[in-house]
């Protein structure tokens, strides 16, 4: 029973530890680079014939579903690719 | 040799306890096919219950099939549960708990489910190895019990991992009556808000390296386990071993649960499991997965007490740290709607299981660590 305390005590220490050491690997890599994801935009009802505002949504939604936001240079090669084109 | 002596040889050395270990095999394979549980695993076990449990049979043995896929394949380095890793570590999006990391404490917190059930089973009478392999249960991951439970010679492998695979699959019922127990109606309709980070694609490649030497440094008998999770993980991550990475997801994956389930029922021999101590093992699991559970809502609930109103956890996403995935997450979101229609509880919970199948995979390795030390292996 003893060893079993020791266990109890010690061990969940020490998966407390690892999880919190890795809690606290995520942080560091995450503040090394962090873009917070903005919202996707929502096209007004009365600007659906407003080209401009039609075009930024777009670019705006593409951006958000390749999760590029934070990828610059992924971002950068879309574009060329599409000037290319 | 008499003719009817040779056709009957099978049936004269039948025993009451081969028939029992047939119903135990058919009842596995009930569960697997007609109710899904687990039937990767169950339907291959309960078919091997019935191989190893025939009179005379050819699957035992020097030259039998199943004893030899057991030496090789379990035995000698526990090489079919640590190579299954390597596929569940492809199949793992590290995402929803990178981008929410406090769910990394739950993932903590629910694994004390196994070092309560190793206390109960020492106050039961079971030897120290047998406690902390019947402890792993807990941990609601069948790899990591088949590769403790191995490693500690439990005597009771068999049932560990039929306790360990069929609980997985009863999440969906343990869970929510478990959960209960410890909240109320209206904790359990706590909104939280999703706000993810973004998870750059270093982040994602250095994660499973790092992890592997964090787990490696505190814990050196968990990198068999943390390692090869981590090893799969990096191959769908890396982004340039796209066919190993699907090849680690699919067919390596199959192919070992395949050789796994059947080879585990190596230990499903009537003489080693027909005995009062595997109901004993059955009930210990159970217990194991409730003290998870509960563990992981109470340490929620203590986290609140620092936390401001608005900024609560919702205690139901405690529960969600053990490593049954994505079953825990999915009973989260379940029960979280049926409070709240609008309660979407679902990436939390995600986060939570996700770092579950960490917390599970170190806790089999502290667990390991505690045995070297005290001269079990």
């Amino acid at each position: 029973m003893i060893q079993g305390l020791e266990l109890l005590v010690i061990g969940m220490i020490s998966v407390f530890i690892v999880m919190l050491l890795i809690y606290l690997l995520v942080y560091i890599l995450s503040r090394s680079k962090s873009v917070p994801v903005e919202p996707l935009p929502v096209l007004p009802a009365e600007s659906s014939d407003d080209e401009s505002a039609v075009l930024a949504a777009i670019v705006a939604a593409v951006k958000y579903e390749m999760g590029a936001l934070d990828e610059d240079k992924q971002w950068q090669i879309s574009i060329e690719r599409n000037k290319g084109e | 040799m008499n003719i009817l002596d040779f056709l009957t040889q099978g049936i004269r050395l039948l025993n009451w306890q081969m028939v029992l270990m047939w119903l135990v095999g058919g009842v596995l394979i009930y569960l697997a096919i007609e109710k899904e549980f687990e039937p990767a695993l169950l339907l291959p076990m309960g078919i091997g219950a019935i191989l190893v449990n025939l009179p005379l049979t050819g699957v035992l043995g020097e030259n039998g099939i199943i004893e030899w896929l057991y030496t090789v394949g379990i035995e000698a380095a526990e090489a079919f549960p640590i190579l299954l890793f390597v596929g569940i570590g492809a199949m793992i999006d590290f995402g929803p708990l990178l981008s929410n990391p406090l769910m990394l404490v739950f993932g903590g917190a629910a694994q004390v489910g196994i070092f309560l059930t190793v206390l109960v089973s020492l106050g039961l009478g079971f030897e120290l190895n047998d406690a902390m392999s019947i402890g792993v249960i807990a941990a609601a991951d069948g790899p990591t019990s088949i590769l403790v439970s191995q490693r500690l010679q439990s005597s009771y492998v068999g049932a560990i991992t039929v306790a360990a695979y069929s609980y997985m699959a009863m999440v969906p019922i343990i869970q929510p009556f478990a959960i209960k127990l410890v909240t109320t109606k209206r904790e359990r309709a706590i909104k939280m808000a999703y706000n993810p980070q973004s998870v750059s694609r270093r982040t994602r490649l250095l994660f499973p390296i790092f992890v592997t030497l964090i787990a490696g440094l505190v814990a050196p008998d968990s990198v068999s386990l943390v390692g090869f999770l981590m090893f799969g993980n990096l191959l769908r991550e890396c982004g340039v071993l796209d066919n190993l990475s699907q090849t680690a997801q699919g067919p390596l994956a199959n192919l070992i649960t395949i050789f796994l389930g059947i080879t585990v029922s190596f230990q499903m021999r009537y003489q080693v499991f027909v005995t009062p101590q595997t109901l004993m093992v059955m009930g210990l699991g159970l217990l194991g997965f409730v003290f998870d559970t509960v563990g992981g809502v109470l340490f929620a609930k203590f986290l609140n007490l620092f936390r401001s109103e608005g900024n609560k956890v919702n205690p139901m996403v405690g529960a969600a740290g053990i490593s049954a995935f994505p079953m825990s997450a999915r009973v989260i979101q379940k029960m979280g709607l049926e409070e709240d229609s609008q309660n979407h509880l679902l990436m939390h919970a995600i986060g939570a299981n996700v770092a579950g199948q960490i917390g599970s995979v170190v806790a089999g390795g502290v667990i390991l660590s505690f045995a070297r030390a005290w001269g079990l292996f």
